[in-house]
């Protein structure tokens, strides 16, 4: 009876509960959509580099060399030389090194000149490897293994020819038309940039850049590395003997603490988009109360029927707070619908622009706290004319 | 005694010393149908409000069923009002958006719970008795005609079995051959449920249907302008 009540009482004011239903929903999207692109963003960043103790780059700024060396995002300042890449890799702490160097592409997918430690050795997420869908790793100069989202895109298959470009524009005007590669192998996705990127064998890069009648590919120059060692112990001792190496200026950096700079810098932008946001639901919030209010004006006679036949201060307090809480309920079922069929329209978007992996699994615990706090909000707003539904002048309602 | 009054004063001005009335003894016994007139302005409904519970006295005691109005809480009058009085108003205020059924489920829902087993047939019943189609039952109130949502708000005052049924102008604006069918159905209803029946109007040509006739002015002995009044 009670829900029924309340039901059809909003039923019967359908122009203004769907106005405030309209509005509730935009801002609970709004809301949840920042939430959950924030908290995703956050993780397919953190997700990207899982086991590598330092990046070495050239002498730069943490969170630029972070980017670039793993993110594809920006450029290097410069180039550090291989030998300096084989020395420090000989280090008796290292266990591994994986070179990487970019600046070329292929229509707008950025190609990474590495070497094959680079799938034996690289691990995303919780410490999962690149394994292959289809093929192998590259082994001839002119070889390529595709990301997942690449192969998809471009609709590639294996033994596809492909030419490089030189840049990272979508569109170049230098293509290495003479050497073109074939793919040999396609990797699975990852939700990280690897899906993004295009793989090439360092000898592959330098085969590309090299002079008529060259025959050596070992690169002279690579962008940077990334470092694993035998033991964590020793991160802070390699980081600065890396950071002081004398032949070449080098920074090595903890991929974890340049994400953690990161994350200061983008927290002003966050905060203030999420401050946006609870603004714009407090509006709306505000605006349902608005509408129960003036409702209870208009409904003065109605409450005061319902006094007549004995109804309790708690049955119309409820019932006020019951037509609130469907309205809100109704808006959030609705803005997640909302968000999910957004993420699933924008999700190529995301990941094609700007290397995002965002789940369309919206139903995390954050987005769960935040339904919560907005229902309890809701049922904040509404305690005024809640409290205000019980206090008519009974008699005169009734009589008038 | 359903009804008993002693010295009953009450104005809605309470720093007023000239009350809208005045009646230093009236009861109504257990059974009787009383027909309540007066003209308007004289304190009418401003005595049925009272009887109902819905406004409070400002001095004196008003006994229901031999429990002191006076002496309860507003809370406690809306109980006692949902489980021993029923009202059928002069507009019959139905909520409008609710069918004929919810609208009488309403009225139950509010009782203690032993008066609440079996509403839907029961409310089924009566307004089955009350000439009301069964296609009509889930209408909304504002889609039924006058004298259909008036037989509504009858069975409505009656689902909880009242022991006190108060009806306010409830004819006015039926023409004669309604009002008569109106009063006959009424009268059966009460008689048959042994339900005391205070019931007001102007219209002096239904005394023929009750046991006892009082004119308010015979029992309020209060002086003043009640023009003011809304009955």
């Amino acid at each position: 009876m009670f829900i029924r009540l309340a039901w059809r009482s909003l039923l019967s004011r359908k122009g203004a509960v769907a106005m405030t239903f309209l509005a509730i929903t935009v801002s609970i999207f709004v809301l949840l959509g920042i939430e959950h692109i924030r908290q995703q963003a956050k993780s397919s960043f953190n997700n990207t580099v899982s086991g590598i103790d330092l990046i070495v780059g050239a002498r730069t700024g943490e969170i630029n060399l972070l980017l670039y060396s793993v993110f594809r995002l920006g450029n290097a300042t410069n180039n550090i030389s291989w030998s300096s890449y084989q020395d420090i890799s000989t280090n008796p702490k290292v266990a591994w090194t994986i070179p990487i160097s970019l600046g070329d592409s292929h229509k707008g997918y950025r190609v990474m000149g590495t070497t094959t430690d680079y799938f034996k050795h690289f691990r995303y997420g919780q410490k999962q490897t690149l394994n292959f869908t289809q093929g192998k790793a590259f082994s001839e100069v002119f070889d390529v293994v595709l990301g997942a989202a690449v192969a998809r895109e471009l609709n590639y298959q294996l033994g596809t020819q492909l030419v490089l470009a030189h840049g990272v524009a979508s569109t170049s005007f230098t293509q290495h038309d003479d050497k073109p590669f074939r793919i040999v192998g396609i990797l699975q996705p990852t939700g990280t940039p690897v899906d993004q990127t295009v793989h090439v064998s360092l000898r592959g890069i330098e085969a590309v850049h090299a002079k008529r009648g060259q025959r050596d590919f070992t690169p002279t120059t690579i962008t940077a590395f990334m470092v694993g060692l035998k033991s964590k112990m020793a991160t802070f001792h390699v980081q600065r003997d890396i950071n002081n190496y004398q032949p070449e200026p080098l920074s090595a950096i903890l991929p974890g603490v340049a994400l953690s700079q990161l994350w200061q810098i983008t927290a002003i932008m966050e905060n203030t988009l999420i401050l946006v946001s609870i603004l714009v639901l407090l509006a709306s919030l505000l605006g349902l109360s608005a509408m129960l209010l003036t409702s209870i004006r208009e409904r003065r006679r109605e409450i005061a029927i319902m006094r007549s036949l004995g109804a309790p201060p708690s049955f119309l307090f409820l019932l006020i707070q019951t037509e609130a809480l469907l309205i809100t309920l109704a808006s959030s079922a609705f803005a997640l619908l909302l968000l999910f069929l957004s993420l699933l329209s924008l999700r190529s978007f995301l990941t094609e622009n700007f290397s995002l992996s965002i789940s369309t699994n919206i139903f995390d615990n954050n987005i769960l706290y935040l339904l919560l706090i907005i229902l309890v909000s809701a049922m904040i707003t509404s305690m005024v004319p809640a409290i205000s539904a019980y206090s008519n002048a009974l008699q005169k309602r009734l009589n008038n | 005694m359903t009804v008993s009054i002693r010295n009953l004063r009450f104005s809605y001005d309470k720093t007023s010393h000239d009350p809208i009335l005045e009646i230093p003894e009236w009861s109504v016994a257990a059974g009787e149908h009383v027909f309540l007139h007066g003209p308007s302005g004289s304190g009418k409904s401003t005595l049925l409000n009272l009887l109902a519970g819905i406004l409070a006295t400002t001095e004196g005691s008003i006994k229901i069923l031999d429990q002191s109005l006076d002496l309860m809480s507003e809370r406690q009058r809306d109980k006692f009002r949902a489980n021993h009085i029923g009202l059928v108003f002069q507009q019959f205020n139905l909520i409008h958006y609710l069918s004929a059924l919810d609208n009488i489920r309403l009225a139950n829902h509010f009782t203690s719970a032993p008066f609440r087993k079996k509403t839907d047939s029961r409310a089924k019943e009566l307004l089955k008795t009350l000439g009301i189609n069964a296609a009509l039952h889930n209408q909304p109130a504002s889609s039924l005609s006058t004298g259909q949502q008036q037989r509504v708000a009858i069975a409505r005052s009656l689902i909880n079995t009242p022991e006190l049924l108060i009806v306010d102008e409830p004819t006015s604006a039926l023409d004669s051959q309604s009002r008569d069918a109106f009063m006959t159905m009424l009268m059966d209803t009460v008689t048959q449920h042994n339900i005391t029946l205070i019931f007001v109007s102007h219209d002096q040509s239904l005394t023929r249907y009750f046991s006892r006739t009082v004119a308010l002015q015979e029992i309020n002995v209060a002086r003043g302008n009640h023009s003011c009044l809304s009955a």
